[in-house]
């Protein structure tokens, strides 16, 4: 069912952006957030989907949330978030750079000067794109080691298009992968790190197969890939976690918290798991305290990694 | 070092690294993936050990075209021998 909401979510905004584009952003984020509560208005199934999603995610990590609340706040947040950084397209570093509110970048710099790299923990909670688009803006050396995103804005594809040997193009990695390809994308990404690059890894990927570990998020237990453990241990590189999320208000609010390090024998001694469990919680705690910012997790299909809680 | 050598020395790190029991036969034409079992991990270890046992940089795109043993003593005795000339 939700599923189908999606695609006609899509289709709505592909005829709304190119307008919303040219109105003050403030405006934009305004009326994507009404055309969100409008649908909950206008289709009473929809409303019900949300405060299905909403209640099952409050019982499963036992929040004491007013579900009716949360369920009109995410619903303001559905078009935004479907909306990705679409709406800076063709917007000046300087006008972007006001609409964000930057927490802990003392954090991010002090690891930037340790010289080892940087592993951005990123998530899919709230406008976690955004986090990416404001480093390129800042001029921030950063790579992504993950699927190649399919819809981005014409900003971050270009700053993508990159070659050479720490180009972004062969950084990306696929499901389908072989063993080889795996192992040339993570020495890959371990160069990078030791160029003293930034390297984004989502912690919350589900996966299945090989360096994986079962964890608990959200209530369920599911399957996530570790490998972005093993990359850490293997590089030294500090992990800095990074939260962004869109406030009602049009202005993001991108937030790194203290870096830590994962010792190098993590993966021999077992100790991966930990950390990608430590990695979740702090997604959890902040799904806690913002679930109008949650609406990739709270729609999550069920069909990858997840195992009987 | 003549390649016999340099090959038995890789098959011990290969089978350390990835932990292959030694009742399994490592030989040159032995497949990483498909016959030992490798995975990225274990391969991204075997690069590294490798790297650094013989002074030498692995391109990473060579990496994924090492599909065998031989592959691998090949590519580590060209540079090797290079280095020495």
């Amino acid at each position: 069912m939700w599923q189908r909401w999606m695609v006609v979510h899509k289709v709505v905004l592909k005829t709304v952006l190119p307008v919303l584009r040219h109105l003050p952003h403030r405006a934009s984020v305004a009326i994507l957030g009404a055309m969100g509560r409008l649908d909950l208005t206008l289709v009473p199934k929809q409303a019900k989907l949300y405060e299905a999603a909403v209640a099952e995610a409050a019982k499963r990590i036992g929040a004491d949330w007013d579900v009716k609340k949360v369920s009109h706040a995410l619903s303001r947040q559905t078009y935004r978030w479907r909306t990705r950084d679409f709406l800076l397209d063709g917007r000046g570093d300087a006008k972007v750079s006001r609409w964000f509110k930057v927490i802990g970048r003392e954090h991010l710099d002090a690891a930037m000067a340790e010289g080892r790299g940087v592993i951005m923990l990123a998530n899919h909670f709230g406008s976690h794109l955004l986090s990416s688009h404001w480093m390129f803006r800042e001029g921030y050396p950063l790579r992504w080691f993950s699927e190649k995103p399919r819809n981005v804005s014409n900003f971050m594809a270009k700053k993508f298009q990159t070659n050479g040997p720490l180009g972004q193009e062969r950084m990306f990695i696929s499901r389908r992968s072989t063993p080889a390809d795996a192992a040339s994308a993570i020495l890959r990404a371990s160069r990078a790190l030791s160029a003293g690059m930034i390297v984004k890894v989502a912690c919350d990927v589900r996966w299945s197969g090989a360096h994986t570990a079962m964890a608990s998020f959200l209530g369920r237990s599911l399957s996530f890939t570790k490998t972005w453990v093993n990359l850490a241990a293997m590089s030294g590189a500090a992990i800095m976690p990074v939260f962004c999320r869109l406030e009602e208000d049009g202005t993001y609010v991108l937030e790194f918290l203290p870096t830590y390090h994962v010792p190098p024998d993590a993966p021999r001694t077992g100790q991966d798991a930990w950390w990608v469990q430590n990695a979740l919680n702090a997604i959890e705690e902040q799904v806690r305290l913002h679930p109008e910012q949650s609406n990739d997790y709270f729609f999550w299909a069920d069909e990858i990694g997840e195992q009987a809680a | 070092m003549n390649d016999q050598s340099l090959q038995a020395e890789l098959i011990d790190s290969v089978r350390a690294i990835a932990r292959i029991p030694s009742d399994i036969a490592i030989a040159s034409d032995s497949r990483l993936v498909e016959d030992l079992g490798i995975d990225s991990l274990d391969l991204v270890s075997i690069v590294l050990n490798t790297q650094e046992r013989y002074g030498i940089a692995i391109d990473e795109d060579e990496v994924a075209r090492m599909h065998s043993v031989a592959d691998l003593v090949t590519y580590v005795s060209r540079h090797l021998n290079a280095a020495a000339a």
